[in-house]
């Protein structure tokens, strides 16, 4: 039986709970340890290390390097350990001193300068990007004979129509906007990024009427490419389905709630760190 | 002196129990909290319409109380009241926390220690399988799944809900998925005391074979109301009278 394990750094266990939101893999993979769900201390040998979180403190650090040793196969899993996630929103230049400041206010582990990806200090597999991964995604990861089927990007498996002569001038917000079902969010004005975000969730937020917000990341078109390509094609949609200005639409990505999860592959492109190769991405 | 440390599992989090020990004997013990989130420093300045998806990612066990809180926290601040519908939807994303964290934290988090094993997981493995303990975790799973559908369908997305926005949500809930949920909730509900069941003997049977529950002081229970009943969306709080209070 495949023995797993989940080594969860700092983050807030959404993706554990994701994935305890799947039973069908109780009683055929082994789970040894997962600290949210077992009194287990050390990660013993495992096949499969799945990894949540951000390395944000020095004990994180210390957890990762030890955890990885053990495993033969590592899976970076979730937003916050293939980016750092969204204790980054604490780096922006306004807050950064206040952020820290804070921490030390508390009895906590030394923080790093910043909160770093699994990727900046050990060997990467695998990525399975979403905030947190759908239980379906989990069981694709754990159970590599399974046949799993997604789509390239949100869109495909958004449902809504697009109209051709329903053509916004503004963005709206949800203080203005009131949300037709069926219709695309983008001919309702609303700043939907599903067009250019990787597909294999089933798109629930844009079905429920909630623009995309592109927690998994850019598709493979995108992946390998520095986050100003990604950013273009979202101009080019909403050039060619709305009005809206491009400076508009320019500044509306760059919002923490976009920022978060838009960039959450960029760094790596163009960068100086290896490209993440959409083979190994989920 | 001696300082033992003890990381602490089965939590949202990480904290640890250290105590100290001279010539023998407990001179202190305290429980740590050593994760920092530092949301109240990290959201200042960003746009506030955005908090109720951001701040979610606070915790994913409690993630729908963080996103209803963030909604009703700017309606207050904008004077807007949401419309009927939309408060019993979130009062059902309420509920559906309810379920999924109550599963978590009794089935989850404390019943190992009432059987005195690693996890739940354990419990058939360990004691053997009888009409108690058979595909215990299975069971204990489907009732938190039951809860976490019920948080999609009133929220859309699953562990950090989306759906509650200033004024109201953003879509409804269609009467097929109203029907559909209601009948697994139904036949969830005798899962869910029979589980119960279980873990109250466990407890009692703990209490007899090391002396306590392991809360044995005076507890205090609030609950939100609305006019004159549980309501988990409501504003008001009211306070039972807990053993000895």
């Amino acid at each position: 039986m495949k023995r797993f394990a989940v080594l969860q750094l700092s983050g807030c266990a959404g993706c554990e709970v994701s994935l305890i939101n799947a039973d069908e893999w109780v009683n055929r993979f082994e789970l040894v340890y997962m600290p949210l769900v077992i009194s287990v201390y050390d990660v013993p040998e495992v096949d499969v290390l799945l990894i949540s979180g951000g390395v944000r403190t020095d004990e994180d650090l210390y957890k990762l390097r030890q955890a990885v040793r053990r495993a033969r196969q590592v899976v970076a899993v979730g937003t916050c350990a293939i980016s750092g996630g969204v204790a980054n929103l604490g780096d922006r230049d306004e807050v950064r001193e206040l952020f820290l400041a804070g921490a030390q206010r508390y009895h906590v582990p030394r923080l790093l300068p910043k909160s770093h990806p699994v990727d900046s200090y050990v060997h990467v597999d695998l990525y399975l990007p979403g905030c947190p991964p759908t239980s379906e995604l989990f069981m694709a990861v754990l159970d590599e004979g399974r046949e799993f089927k997604a789509s390239k990007i949100v869109c495909q498996e958004c449902g809504r129509t697009k109209l051709r002569d329903m053509r916004p001038t503004s963005l709206v917000g949800f203080q203005r906007g009131h949300v037709l079902p069926d219709i695309c969010l983008i001919n309702q004005g609303y700043l939907c990024v599903g067009s250019s975000t990787r597909g294999g969730c089933r798109a629930p937020c844009p079905r429920a009427g909630h623009p995309c917000v592109g927690c998994r990341g850019p598709s493979d078109v995108f992946i390998e490419q520095e986050s100003a390509v990604w950013l273009k094609s979202i101009k080019r949609v909403f050039a060619s389905m709305t009005e809206i200005a491009e400076q508009e639409i320019d500044e509306a990505l760059r919002s923490p709630q976009l920022a978060l999860f838009l960039f959450q592959f960029a760094d790596y492109a163009g960068g100086e760190r290896a490209v993440r190769p959409k083979e190994r991405v989920l | 002196m001696a300082t033992l440390t003890f990381p602490l599992s089965r939590i949202e989090g990480h904290a640890q129990v250290v105590i100290e020990v001279r010539n023998g004997e407990v001179i202190s013990a305290h429980f740590q909290a050593t994760e920092y989130r530092g949301f109240e420093h990290l959201v200042q300045g960003g746009p506030a319409e955005q908090m109720p998806v951001i701040v979610p990612r606070i915790c994913g066990v409690c993630s729908t109380a963080h996103h209803v809180a963030a909604v009703k926290t700017l309606e207050d601040i904008y004077g807007i009241t949401p419309p009927p519908v939309a408060i019993e939807i979130r009062e059902l994303l309420m509920l559906g926390q309810l379920i999924q964290n109550q599963a978590t934290s009794l089935f989850i988090f404390t019943m190992p220690d009432r059987f005195g094993v690693a996890s739940i997981y354990d419990v058939e493995q360990n004691l053997g399988a009888d009409d108690a303990t058979a595909s215990i975790a299975t069971r204990a799973l489907q009732v938190r799944q039951v809860g976490t559908h019920l948080i999609t369908v009133a929220g859309g997305q699953f562990i950090h809900p989306v759906k509650a926005v200033v004024g109201g949500v953003t879509s409804g809930i269609s009467a097929e998925a109203a029907a559909q949920m209601r009948a697994e909730l139904s036949q969830m509900l005798p899962v869910a005391c029979e589980l119960f069941d279980t873990y109250w003997k466990a407890s009692l049977a703990m209490g007899a074979r090391i002396g306590t529950w392991g809360d044995d002081a005076p507890a205090c229970y609030i609950s939100a109301i609305g006019a004159d009943e549980p309501r988990y969306y409501g504003d008001k709080v009211r306070q039972g009278a807990g053993a000895g209070l």
